[in-house]
């Protein structure tokens, strides 16, 4: 009997070493994880094809419900979007222009997006991972961002040969916090460092109490620290609050990312990236 | 050879966990409720019952150092818990006659046991700030009954198979 006490107390020493040992980030990914990373992505892919074939069927029959009414919008939306893309090109020509008179020839918002498929997630809530189909072989590299159609949905977080691992955005306060900027008459900087589970918002802080800051506003990451390239759309502000000891305000950001429905993701590639050490300084 | 039959399907079901559950479920439902597949750790404990303890504790030892290596960054967590929640399931089996009703009972038990452990630890060191009750109306509650259904799948179609798994006898005179 006292000998398994002895064994137990062990094994809870040998615990709160490795998670110890472990619990820093770590930076770089062994040869033998990448192994066992590369082994089971090949079977994940084999179970993951077909689950979310059928999957997209019971999708479809959904759809077809709200087809009608997503029409309409949409086609109200198709006038409005004439008019944007003209603003858009003329932005466009703009800062080219304007680029030119400055003499930058390397914009920092130039990348190229690379595309994965999802082909395993984590199975629990605590680690928020997703499994995606490229690694080092296609180029990916740690610290690169990862976007849905629909927005920022993370960061890569462990590269292996043939896959690599993300980390989801609902993650963020262990990994980076992100440099973000809110879209208005006058842009607002904040910095993403959290997320609230239950409810599903991200929240931004140490944003100044004077700046102007209201609910609707869109944010995108704002390029500073040098790991997620400007202006990728993060989402949107729902709620303003005032944050701690009344100095700064707090808002909280409904993700335009869904994190649920990832079968398609783009991995943005650029030219330089930094360690995520030296990133992201409030 | 039932050992080896026995470890694939313990990795087949891992990689379902981690695949084709998480496809179905953001389509058939709201997402307001969340249910972790841990088929792999189900089947375990519930051959634990039948395996003997020990080899149970090293099967969830296995499968647990997978899913820290896969799915998260840090390595024990899981490791742990599966290999502790293992080793208690197939001590229940000398307080209870292999009856149904009980196994499946026990199961239920301990896959709480392990939900509640696991979050602990996660709590422990501060990588998650989810409020308890939460996670026990929203997470835990959902993950055993899901959990439970796939051990009353299982054991209805493992029974017979189980009992003539070798190890039974062997772990009997041992202890």
């Amino acid at each position: 009997m006292n000998k398994r006490l002895v064994i137990l107390l062990f094994s809870l020493i040998t615990l709160v070493i490795f998670v110890g040992i472990t619990l820093g980030l770590r930076e770089k990914t062994t040869l033998p994880e990448k192994m066992l990373l590369d082994t089971t992505s090949i079977f994940q892919r084999i179970f993951y094809k077909p689950a979310s074939s059928i999957a997209g069927l019971f999708q479809n029959v959904k759809d077809m419900y709200s087809i009608y009414e997503e029409n309409k919008v949409l086609k109200s939306n198709l006038e409005k979007f004439a008019q944007v893309s003209a603003e858009l090109n003329r932005l466009k020509d703009e800062n080219q222009r304007l680029r030119e008179m400055l003499d930058a020839k390397e914009s920092m918002s130039d990348y190229k997006l690379l595309v994965a498929e999802v082909i395993a997630r984590s199975p629990d809530r605590w680690n928020n991972v997703i499994i995606i189909d490229k690694g080092s072989k296609n180029g990916i590299k740690k610290d690169m961002a990862v976007l849905s159609p629909k927005g920022l949905i993370g960061s890569v977080q462990r590269v292996a040969n043939f896959s690599s691992s993300v980390q989801l955005l609902t993650d963020v306060e262990r990994g980076s916090q992100i440099s973000v900027v809110v879209q208005g008459d006058q842009s607002v900087f904040g910095i993403i460092e959290g997320y609230i589970f239950e409810e599903g918002l991200l929240v931004m802080r140490k944003v100044p109490i004077e700046s102007p800051l209201k609910p609707g506003q869109m944010v995108v990451t704002s390029g500073l620290g040098g790991v997620f390239p400007p202006g990728l759309l993060v989402g949107e502000v729902t709620q303003v609050v005032t944050g701690d000891y009344g100095l700064t305000q707090m808002a909280y950001v409904k993700p335009a990312a869904d994190f649920y429905r990832l079968n398609e993701v783009f991995v943005v590639e650029r030219s330089f990236v930094v360690p995520s050490d030296q990133g992201v300084q409030p | 050879m039932n050992q080896i039959i026995f470890s694939l399907i313990l990795l087949v079901l891992f990689i379902v966990e981690g695949t084709t559950f998480q496809v179905f479920y953001a389509d058939l439902t709201d997402l307001t409720y969340v249910m972790i597949p841990r088929y792999a750790l189900t089947f375990i404990l519930y051959a634990s019952f039948y395996i003997g303890r020990i080899r149970g504790m090293w099967y969830g030892i296995a499968i647990g150092f997978l899913q820290d290596i896969i799915y998260g960054d840090i390595v024990g967590i899981y490791t742990f818990t599966m290999g502790v929640v293992a080793y208690f399931s197939g001590l229940t089996f000398k307080i209870f006659h292999p009856n149904v009703l009980l196994i499946i009972l026990s199961l239920g038990a301990s896959l709480f046991f392990h939900e509640g452990i696991a979050y602990g630890l996660f709590y422990l060191f501060s990588l998650t700030d989810v409020g308890w009750r939460w996670q026990l109306s929203n997470v835990w509650i959902p993950t055993v009954l899901l959990n439970m259904g796939f051990g009353i799948l299982v054991h209805y179609v493992t029974q017979r198979w189980m009992v003539t798994l070798d190890g039974l006898e062997e772990e009997e005179k041992s202890s």
